[in-house]
C-alpha cells in the first residue's frame, strides 16, 4: 500500500501518469481543441443568464457573479461573524443571569454592594434595598446615576421609595411624639414623591403616599397652608412657599 | 374734513387691533375627575389675523405655576384657517392640590403677544386667554378607619421583576447553531474533517498530500510523489488525462485555471525532466518543491472560487 518504498523504487513503481510509449507525442487524446469543443464541467453562472437583454437579468447576473467571487471570503468570515453575535449573546445573558441573583439577594435582605455602573433594574433593587433599611444617606447617589441613565421610571421607582423612607421615619418620630425633626422629613418626603410623579404621573402609589403625606403636615400649624375652597395660582408670585416674609410690626 | 381725517384713521386703527385676534377658546377633555398627581391638559386655539406670528416669549413657561400646580409642556402648532391663521397651544399640567374633599381649582389665564413686522414698523396684538377651572376629587376618605400602626395607612416600596433572559438565550443558541452550520460549511468549501473524503476537491486534497510528502526525510522521492500528487489531481479536475501537450486544451476547458498557466507549464516540464530526464534534481531545478507547493495552493484557491 505504501506509495514510497525508497528512493529506487519510486521512479519504477509510480510512472508518471503521462508515461506513454509516445513520451509527450502523446496528445491523442487531448487533440481536438479546433473541432468540437467539450461542454464546460461546470457551466460558468459569470456569463449570466441566457436573456441578457433584459436590464434586469444583467444586474441580477453581475450580483450573483460578485456573490460568486466574494464566496471564499465569505465563507471564512460569515462563521466567525455568527459567532462572535452569539458569544455577544451569551454574555448579554449571563450579565441578565447575574444581575437576577443580585435582585434577588437584596429582595431577601441581604446587603449586597452596587456599583454605581450596574444596570438600571440592580440600581433600583438596590434603593428599594436600602429604603426598607431606612439608610437613606446612600440612596441619592443611586438615583442621580439612574437620572445620568435616562431611566425616568426607575428614577421615579426610586424616589418613591425615598420618599417611603422619609416618611417612614417621620412616622417613627411622630410615635416617639418628636414633632420638630417629623416636619422636614415629611416636608422632604412630598418632594420626593412630587418628583416621582413628576416623572411618572400614573405612579398610583406615590400618589396615595403624597395624600397621607400631605394630611400629616396639614396638622402642623407651622406647615399649614391656606385652605381655602378655591385656591387661585398666581403665575407672578412664585415664592409663595418662604415662610418667614417680614410683616410690618407697628 | 382735513382735520378729521387722522382721527377718523385713528378709530380705524384701533378697531383693526381689536380684529386682529379674532377669537380665543379653551378646550379641555373634561373639566372633572382628576386626582392628585394627574396630567391635567387644555387645548387653546386663537385665531388672528394672517400676518401675525406668536412672540414664543410671551408663552409661559414650563415649571412650577403654583405650589400645587405645574406646566409641564406647552407644544405650539400653527395652521391657516380660512382666510385667518390658528395657533393652536397644547398645555400639560400636573395637579399636586392634595384634596380632602372634592372642590374646583383655577388654572390662571395668560396673555399671549403676536406680532405683525412691516416695512412701517412693527404691530402687536395681544390675546387673553381666559383663567379655567377644574375639579378634583380626594383619593381617601376624610376620616380612614384607625391603625394602630401609622406606616400601615401607606402604599408599599415596590419590587424590582427580574430579568427574563430567555430572549438572549434562546438568539444565543440560534446565533451558535447558525455559526456551526457556516463553520460546517466552511470545513466542506475546504474538505476539513467531516469532509475531506467528499470529491471535487483534487487541488486541495493534493495540497494536503503534499505537505505530509515534505515532512518526510526523503526528498527527491517526496519531489517524485508531489509531481504525482498534482498530476493525479489535474487529471481528476479534467476528468481525463492530461499530458504536457494538453495543457492548452485544458486551459480552454478550464479557464479558471488561465492565470496559473506559466505555473502549470513550469510543472509538466519539470514532471519531464523528472520522469524522462535526469531525474529529480533537473526537475527541482526548473519548479523547487516549495514553488510546487505554492502552485498547489493557488490551484487550490482557483478551485474554490471557481
Amino acid at each position: 500500500m505504501s506509495r514510497i518504498t525508497g528512493p529506487a523504487s519510486t521512479r519504477a513503481a509510480n510512472p508518471p501518469p503521462s508515461a506513454g510509449e509516445g513520451g509527450r507525442g502523446a496528445t491523442g487524446r487531448g487533440s481536438d481543441p479546433s473541432g468540437k469543443r467539450a461542454p464546460l464541467s461546470r457551466p460558468s453562472l459569470t456569463r449570466g443568464p441566457p436573456s441578457p437583454a433584459e436590464g434586469r437579468g444583467k444586474v441580477r447576473a453581475r450580483l450573483v457573479g460578485a456573490l460568486r467571487r466574494a464566496r471564499p471570503r465569505l465563507l471564512v468570515v460569515l462563521p466567525i461573524l455568527l459567532l462572535l453575535i452569539a458569544l455577544g449573546f451569551g454574555a448579554a445573558a449571563w450579565r441578565v443571569a447575574r444581575d437576577n441573583a443580585t435582585i434577588a439577594a437584596l429582595a431577601s435582605g441581604k446587603d449586597v454592594p452596587v456599583s454605581l455602573a450596574a444596570a438600571p433594574p440592580v440600581l433600583l433593587a438596590r434603593v428599594q434595598h436600602l429604603a426598607r433599611r431606612g439608610v437613606v444617606e446612600e440612596i441619592e447617589p443611586l438615583i442621580e446615576a439612574l437620572d445620568r441613565l435616562g431611566e425616568t421610571d426607575r428614577s421615579a421607582r426610586a424616589r418613591y421609595a425615598l420618599a417611603n423612607a422619609r416618611l417612614r421615619q417621620a412616622f417613627d418620630h411622630l410615635e416617639r411624639g418628636d414633632l420638630d425633626p417629623a416636619g422636614p422629613l415629611i416636608t422632604l418626603a412630598r418632594q420626593d414623591y412630587r418628583r416621582a410623579l413628576q416623572g411618572r404621573p400614573d405612579l398610583w402609589d406615590a400618589k396615595f403616599n403624597l395624600d397621607v403625606a400631605s394630611r400629616l403636615l396639614r396638622d402642623f400649624p407651622e406647615f399649614d397652608r391656606k385652605t381655602g375652597d378655591e385656591l387661585k395660582a398666581e403665575p407672578k408670585k412664585i415664592w409663595t412657599e418662604i415662610p418667614g416674609q417680614p410683616r410690618g410690626e407697628p | 374734513m382735513r382735520r378729521l381725517a387722522p382721527i377718523l384713521f385713528l378709530l380705524c386703527s384701533s378697531v383693526a387691533a381689536q380684529a386682529q385676534v379674532r377669537s380665543v377658546e379653551v378646550r379641555t377633555p373634561r373639566p372633572f375627575g382628576y386626582f392628585l398627581g394627574d396630567l391635567v391638559r387644555a387645548q387653546v386655539d386663537i385665531v388672528v389675523e394672517p400676518g401675525f406670528a406668536l412672540q414664543s416669549a410671551s408663552l409661559p413657561h414650563p415649571g412650577a405655576m403654583a405650589y400645587w400646580l405645574d406646566l409641564r409642556d406647552i407644544a405650539v402648532s400653527d395652521a391657516s384657517v380660512g382666510d385667518g391663521r390658528r395657533v393652536r397651544l397644547d398645555l400639560t399640567y400636573q395637579n399636586f392640590y392634595a384634596a380632602l374633599d372634592a372642590r374646583a381649582l383655577e388654572i390662571p389665564g395668560f396673555t399671549v403677544t403676536f406680532v405683525s413686522e412691516s416695512d412701517r414698523g412693527a404691530t402687536t396684538a395681544k390675546a387673553q386667554v381666559p383663567a379655567w377651572s377644574f375639579n378634583i376629587s380626594p383619593l381617601r376618605e376624610v376620616q380612614p378607619p384607625a391603625r394602630a400602626e401609622p406606616q400601615s395607612y401607606m402604599r408599599p416600596d415596590g419590587r424590582v421583576a427580574a430579568l427574563d433572559p430567555q430572549p438572549l438565550v434562546l438568539g444565543g443558541a440560534g446565533f451558535a447553531a447558525m455559526a456551526l452550520v457556516a463553520f460546517a460549511g466552511l470545513a466542506w468549501d475546504r474538505t476539513w474533517w467531516p469532509f475531506a473524503g467528499r470529491g471535487g476537491r483534487a487541488f486541495a486534497l493534493c495540497l494536503r498530500r503534499l505537505r505530509t510528502l515534505f515532512e518526510r526525510p526523503d526528498p527527491d522521492a517526496a519531489y517524485g510523489e508531489g509531481l504525482l500528487a498534482l498530476h493525479r489531481a489535474l487529471d481528476e479536475t479534467d476528468g481525463r488525462r492530461v499530458l504536457a501537450d494538453d495543457l492548452p486544451t485544458f486551459l480552454a476547458r478550464h479557464p479558471a485555471y488561465r492565470t496559473e498557466e506559466r505555473g502549470l507549464a513550469a510543472f509538466l516540464d519539470a514532471s519531464r525532466h523528472t520522469f524522462f530526464g535526469s531525474g529529480p534534481a533537473a526537475g527541482t531545478r526548473l519548479l523547487a518543491p516549495s514553488d510546487l507547493v505554492s502552485l498547489t495552493r493557488r490551484l487550490a484557491a482557483i478551485e474554490r472560487a471557481s
